[in-house]
């Protein structure tokens, strides 16, 4: 695996879904080589109203993003998937082949939460026993709406869960991470170098950064418990509205 | 029709390429087309996904037919009308040909498997419309299907069932039980009553046709699949692995979709002696996503919500779940044992979910004893209850956490009951719950350790925050059990701390996870043992000291013997522990110690080894930097608690051995080309702040020796000196060679300059507040020291105003200096506030605002003049800023702080009595627009804390501006037309605001604004008197059409009453007037 010959390198494809604006392609925008390799899907145009910042993605943007691990390269095509519907393109159309996904949702927006099963369950029909990460984005904004402890769908279908910040880069390797241990199926794989990255927009309060993991924790104490909650059938009653 | 077929597939294709394609924009936006206008589309698309060419094989790509598919589902989903009969017809057909020729004799594409899921989605959409009129036989036509024989023979003779169909099969009740019974599913959807009432259909609807059929069909399927599974694993050979393989697939799926009915459909259905026989089996089968996915179906039956607990205790004991979940955890346990440093992921998830059902059943348990039920069904809960316990214990005693934290919940619930039933007697604890506590408590203590291979340095920050974080609970366990049983919890910590800390005294080899773990104990008794005293009692049982009493009475406290806790920390420090060869045990000592300093003020002979240890190379001299940098802070601390009772003649001598660490050095971190913040990055990545605490804690040593002011001068010049020459030499450096952003090595000394002078700033703040009286015999630090310091610091503001980080590092030193030195260095203030203000970034506002709030706090009257200058510009800067249009979060955070800060500050300037500034002749002009923008904010509904705040304002403005003229009188307070402000602006717009339809008096903060109006109305009445009662009863009231009544009592109680009183009052009165307009 210490081969850099392109052809060689392990290349695995990464679907990445979740609702519009919750900063997928800010997110993969980061890797700065990933950045500059990108190939489009999708004929781009500057959409007047969405100013120059940040613009839906049209239908699907494909970023070659590699890291540098303890056993060579490895390397994820990240299929950059429309959030929002009428830019959809193909939609689960773009999933066919996944081999691991990432689905974000923005902790400022408690309706880009409460889609995620919605994202999982078309992710999991078309790529069947994919490892997949679930990515809370924007933890870097003081004002979250969805906190720590809420975040509960990962524990019922056994996704792995990271809190990030695409603006300032924080937490940017740990969804890469888990999938690249995942799928070589070696989990003492690292890695060395840190990829380039886009220097930080805004800054992490490590105070708080702190805060959110203990939060997170605290949260797997519950968790049993709402998983119950959630199997319980509601009483019978109910059907009769 | 065929050519619009064709179209189709070319955009397709076109659109799935990864390459860049000219038609690209053309085909997403055809493809899109297609998908809105899916009422009339799906008649193309239902051909794409079915048909085949003249030799059978599939005529489109499967690519296309994923999208055919797409446009059926848009068709189908969400429809809740009857489709017509012709259109049913043609899909229905179609469909069902298509399983026939696909599924039952052909590969179930095989090549493209996503297209399997994919259509079983489609045909469930299909079968949601047409299931409860049009299609009512659709499980027993797929149930023909399943029966159906392969054709050509392929399937073994021994099967009954077609093995296509029967996964398609399992797939569809699968996908119907999310579209109709899953609860986050339907969470996920945006609510909808008609589509709500629909699934409520469909569920009664296959609960009152086929629901038995469904269940004996899956059983089957799985019984048989099982069966040749058995029978597979007997055989060897290649062949053999591959029915292996296929056979474990039928029953893994068969088993979720067991799983995914058992919580819509009867009970009775689904537990009976066969299909827990059938579970129980699988519970244990060699294959792991079997017994995974069994446990989760076993999971949903013991929580399956049951009206009556009887009915729930039959379950239960059909299930004898607790015996199988007993002699698994032994097995699992043991196979743990035997794997030893092999690990397996897949394996530990089946004990999690072990586990997992574990807990589920003991907290259904305590349901039935907890919830109203007959007696027999309470005794019997609780005897099950008794026999899962045990068991419980041994899951927590998992090393792997996430095992371990299975059977929290039911913890946590059987603690608290236990803690209720202590509450409610006087009998002591039964034995059996003696007993449980015990081993509970061996466990926690086991669980409180490090793994002894894990080295937190060499871990991963997630394992270390991990495992504080498992301490933290585990933390809360032991409180939970010492409050049903003190003594037993206090005891088994006490004594496994005092064991290992007189183990390592005595020479005993001790492994360091069980040093660190002693060591920790003491750490947490203070907070598990809520009973012991605060301060010095906590340590030692010495009589209370009234707190009211005038002359205290000086205790010698080594008289009076330890508690518990004070004994471990007499054993601890005695111990030397702190020379543990393991840093993670020295840094547990410390933390211990700089955390109980009141212990130290009873065994005073503690403090000096303890010191020495400190300062050492156990302590500030190691050579761990991370190491150090905590040391820095415990040391402080430690200092700074204790400082009464370090002799002032040992002082001089820390200082000393201090010295070596307060050079200041540089550390370069990396950059990214292109920062915009370099400097401001290079002091965020390096780790000076921790040696800040140095700086302080020497500032706290020289204070101490106060009564030699001719040594404390000399001390404190020598802890000054160097940083000046070091300030100077650096501030030379800067100017001869200048700056250049690219150039790193030119930055340094300006990073340094900013170093020298936040050290110098903490010096200061290691000394005492100036006292804002000054007493009798009170003795002063060198303040002419502080002079100087101030000077050398504005001498490099001046030449390097330019660098935030340099106005950053003042402000932040001269509000430390000025603590200090009060009136001394008041003459800096204005050459100080010219330079901070030469250049400016927005961000520093919010700073400088609150940086000038605390100078008004400390100087007061002797600010007028700098205040009365900068008054006027900052205005200008607040409004500019504030008249920028908010693009996005981070402006409108930006904003709102600002706002506050300003409001705060005009507010403290009130407070100060400085509000001569608005009014003096360099600012009058200001005056009137001041007033108009705060009468803005405090009719700004959307924010109410910025509105409660521009209240605030103007009650202090009618208290001061607001009084009676007084001819003749020069200085006065009241200002001319003042008055006719207050009744024709203040008054009208105080109203305005609480009759709002958009005050929103379920919002918190609005409460508080409306509460400030309150105050406001009442200081408009006691300033003014009769004349405003006069106003209010006879001009605006009457306005406003009140009732006389009402407005009389309004302005009587306005008068008269206390503010707690009128405030209730008032927020009635506007509560029930909105009410009723």
């Amino acid at each position: 695996m210490t081969d850099t010959n392109p052809a060689t390198i392990p290349t695995f494809k990464l679907v990445l879904v979740g609702d519009g604006g919750t900063g997928k392609t800010t997110f993969v925008k980061r890797h700065l080589t990933g950045e500059f390799e990108k190939k489009y899907i999708g004929t781009k145009k500057v959409l007047s109203d969405m100013g120059p910042i940040s613009r839906p993605t049209l239908g699907v943007e494909v970023h070659p993003l590699s890291f540098t691990t303890n056993y060579g390269t490895i390397c994820f095509n990240v299929w950059d998937t429309a959030g929002q519907e009428k830019f959809g393109g193909l939609r689960d159309g773009y999933y066919i082949q996944g081999q691991c996904g990432i689905i974000m949702f923005d902790v400022t927006s408690r309706i880009t939460y409460k889609n995620v099963p919605n994202w999982h369950r078309d992710l999991e029909r078309v790529c069947e026993n994919i490892p997949i990460v679930l990515c809370g984005n924007k933890v870097d904004v003081k004002e979250r709406k969805v906190k720590t402890g809420a975040v509960t769908f990962h524990r019922k279908k056994n996704l792995q869960y990271f809190e990030i910040s695409a603006k300032s880069n924080y937490n940017f390797e740990k969804p890469f991470l888990w999938l690249a241990k995942k799928l070589v199926g070696n989990p003492e794989l690292q890695f060395v170098a840190a990829p380039a990255l886009a220097p930080a927009e805004v800054q992490v309060d490590p105070a708080l950064m702190k805060q959110y993991e203990a939060e997170l924790k605290q949260a797997c104490l519950r968790k049993t418990q709402i998983f119950l909650a959630e199997l319980v059938p509601l009483p019978e009653e109910e059907d009769d509205l | 029709m065929s050519n619009e077929i064709e179209q189709i597939a070319q955009a397709i294709a076109i659109a799935s390429d990864p390459a860049q394609s000219s038609l690209h924009q053309q085909a997403l936006q055809f493809i899109s087309n297609i998908q809105q206008n899916a009422s009339e589309t799906w008649r193309l698309a239902l051909p794409i996904f079915v048909d085949r060419d003249s030799e059978g094989r599939k005529k489109y790509t499967s690519q296309v037919r994923f999208f055919a598919l797409r446009v059926l589902d848009e068709f189908l989903d969400n429809r809740f009308d009857p489709l017509d009969d012709e259109s049913f017809n043609t899909i229905q057909q179609s469909l069902l040909t298509y399983v026939q020729t696909e599924y039952v004799g052909g590969p179930a594409e095989n090549d493209a498997p996503f297209l399997r899921n994919k259509f079983s989605h489609t045909l469930t959409l299909f079968f949601l419309c047409t299931y409860i009129n049009q299609w009512p036989s659709f499980f027993d036509d797929l149930f023909t299907l399943i029966r159906t024989p392969v054709p050509n023979g392929t399937t073994p003779p021994s099967t009954n069932f077609n093995r296509h169909v029967s996964l398609l099969f399992f797939h569809i009740v699968l996908e119907i039980s999310g579209e109709v019974a899953d609860q986050t599913i339907k969470a996920a959807r945006s609510w909808n009553i008609t589509r709500h009432q629909r699934d409520g259909r469909v569920r009664d609807a296959v609960r009152e046709r086929d629901a038995a059929k469904v269940n004996e069909a899956v059983l089957l399927i799985v019984a048989e699949a099982a069966e040749r599974m058995v029978e597979l694993r007997k055989m060897e050979g290649a062949d053999v692995k591959k029915e292996l393989d296929a056979a474990v697939e039928i029953v893994d799926w068969g088993i979720r979709t067991f799983g995914s009915y058992v919580g819509w459909i009867d009970i009775n259905l689904t537990v009976t002696p066969t299909t827990v026989n059938l579970l129980f089996g699988m519970l244990a089968d060699s294959s792991l996503p079997i017994r995974l996915a069994t446990s989760l179906s076993i999971l949903r039956i013991v929580s399956k919500g049951l009206k009556e607990p009887n009915d729930k205790l039959q379950l239960i004991k059909v299930l004898a779940l607790g015996q199988v979940l007993d002699a698994l955890e032994a097995k699992t346990r043991q196979q743990q044992i035997e794997r030893g440093e092999d690990t397996d992921e897949g394996e530990e998830s089946y004990r999690e979910a072990l586990g997992r059902m574990l807990n589920v059943l003991g907290v259904e348990l305590t349901k039935l004893i907890e919830e109203p039920g007959t007696e027999e069904v309470r005794n019997e809960a609780t005897s099950y209850l008794e026999q899962v316990l045990p068991v419980m214990l041994r899951f927590m005693a998992d090393v792997y956490d996430d095992t371990a934290s299975t059977i929290f919940p039911l913890l946590q619930i059987v603690l608290s009951s236990y803690k209720r039933d202590r509450r409610s007697t006087t009998e002591p604890l039964s034995e059996s719950r003696r007993s449980f506590l015990t081993s509970l408590v061996q466990v926690i203590l086991a669980k409180l350790k490090w793994e002894e291979g894990s080295d937190p340095d060499d871990s991963d920050d997630d394992d270390v925050v991990e495992f504080d974080k498992m301490r933290k609970d585990l933390r809360t366990f032991l409180d939970a059990a010492l409050a049903i049983d003190q003594d037993l919890v206090t005891g088994a910590v006490r004594s496994l701390a005092l064991e290992t800390i007189s183990a390592y005294r005595q020479g005993v080899p001790l492994q360091w996870n069980d040093a660190e773990l002693g060591v920790y104990l003491v750490f947490i008794f203070g907070e598990i043992n809520k009973t012991g005293g605060k301060g010095r009692a906590a340590f030692c049982h010495a009589p209370p000291v009234d707190k009211n009493a005038k002359v205290k009475p000086v205790l010698d406290y080594s008289e009076y013997p330890l508690t518990s806790h004070g004994e471990m920390l007499l054993a601890l420090v005695q111990s030397g522990i702190a020379s543990y060869p393991n840093k993670n045990v020295a840094l547990q000592y410390f933390e211990t110690v700089a955390r109980y300093t009141d212990f130290f003020k009873v065994r005073k002979e503690c403090i000096l080894p303890t010191l020495e240890a400190m300062i050492d190379p156990r302590g500030l001299h190691s050579g761990d930097t991370s190491y150090r940098s905590r040391l820095f802070y415990l040391f402080y601390k430690f200092i700074k608690e204790n400082r009464a009772e370090i002799s002032p003649d040992l002082n001089p001598t820390i200082i000393n051995n201090m010295r070596d660490l307060f050079p200041i050095s540089l550390e370069m971190p990396e950059l990214e080309e292109g920062e915009p913040d370099v400097l401001g990055e290079i002091i965020r990545g390096s780790n000076f702040e921790s040696q800040l605490y140095l700086f302080e804690t020497a500032g706290i040593l020289t204070s101490l020796t106060f009564k030699t002011p001719e040594r404390q001068a000399s001390l404190l010049l020598s802890l000054v000196k160097p940083l000046l020459d070091d300030l100077s030499a650096n501030f030379q450096m800067y100017r001869e060679k200048g700056s250049n952003m690219e150039d790193l090595d030119s930055l340094a000394p300006i990073v340094k300059v900013h170093h020298i002078i936040m050290a110098l700033g903490n010096i200061a703040k290691g000394f005492p507040d100036y006292p804002t009286v000054i007493p009798e015999n009170y003795i002063m630090p060198p303040l002419e020291v502080f002079s100087e310091v101030s000077r050398a610091i504005l001498v490099c503001l001046e030449a390097m105003n330019v660098f935030k980080i340099v106005r950053d590092a003042t402000r932040f030193a001269f509000a430390r200096i000025l603590a200090t030195a009060g009136p001394t260095v008041a003459s800096f203030i204005p050459p100080l506030m010219g330079n901070l203000l030469a250049h400016f970034e927005p961000s520093e506002l919010v700073d400088f605002m609150n940086f000038i709030g605390l100078l008004i706090f400390r100087l007061n009257k002797d600010l007028f003049d700098v205040l009365d200058q900068l008054i006027g510009p900052l205005n200008l800067h607040i409004r500019s800023l504030l008249s920028q249009p908010i693009s996005g979060t981070d402006d409108e955070r930006a904003h709102i702080e600002t706002k506050k800060a300003y409001l705060a500050l005009l507010n403290n300037i009130m407070a100060a009595k400085l509000q001569g500034v608005f009014t003096s002749d360099r600012n009058s002009a200001n005056f009137e627009p001041l007033l108009k923008s705060m009468l803005d904010i405090a009719e700004d509904v959307s924010e109410p804390s910025s509105q409660k705040a521009a209240f605030v304002f103007f009650t202090k403005c009618v208290s001061c501006w607001g009084k009676p003229i007084i001819d003749n009188t020069s200085d006065q307070e009241g200002l001319p037309g003042f008055d006719h402000f207050i009744y024709e602006r203040i008054v009208p717009l105080a109203f305005r605001v609480v009759s709002s339809p958009d005050f929103n008096l379920k919002d918190g903060q609005a409460i508080v604004a409306l509460q400030e109006i309150c105050h406001l109305l009442q200081a408009i009445l006691a300033t003014r008197g009769q004349e405003a009662s006069n106003f209010f009863l006879s001009v605006f009231f009457p306005s406003q059409n009140w009732p006389p009544e009402t407005a009389l009592e309004c302005v009587t109680k306005m008068q008269n009453t206390d503010p707690k009183v009128f405030r209730k009052y008032f927020t009635d009165l506007i509560r029930s007037s909105r009410r009723t307009s």
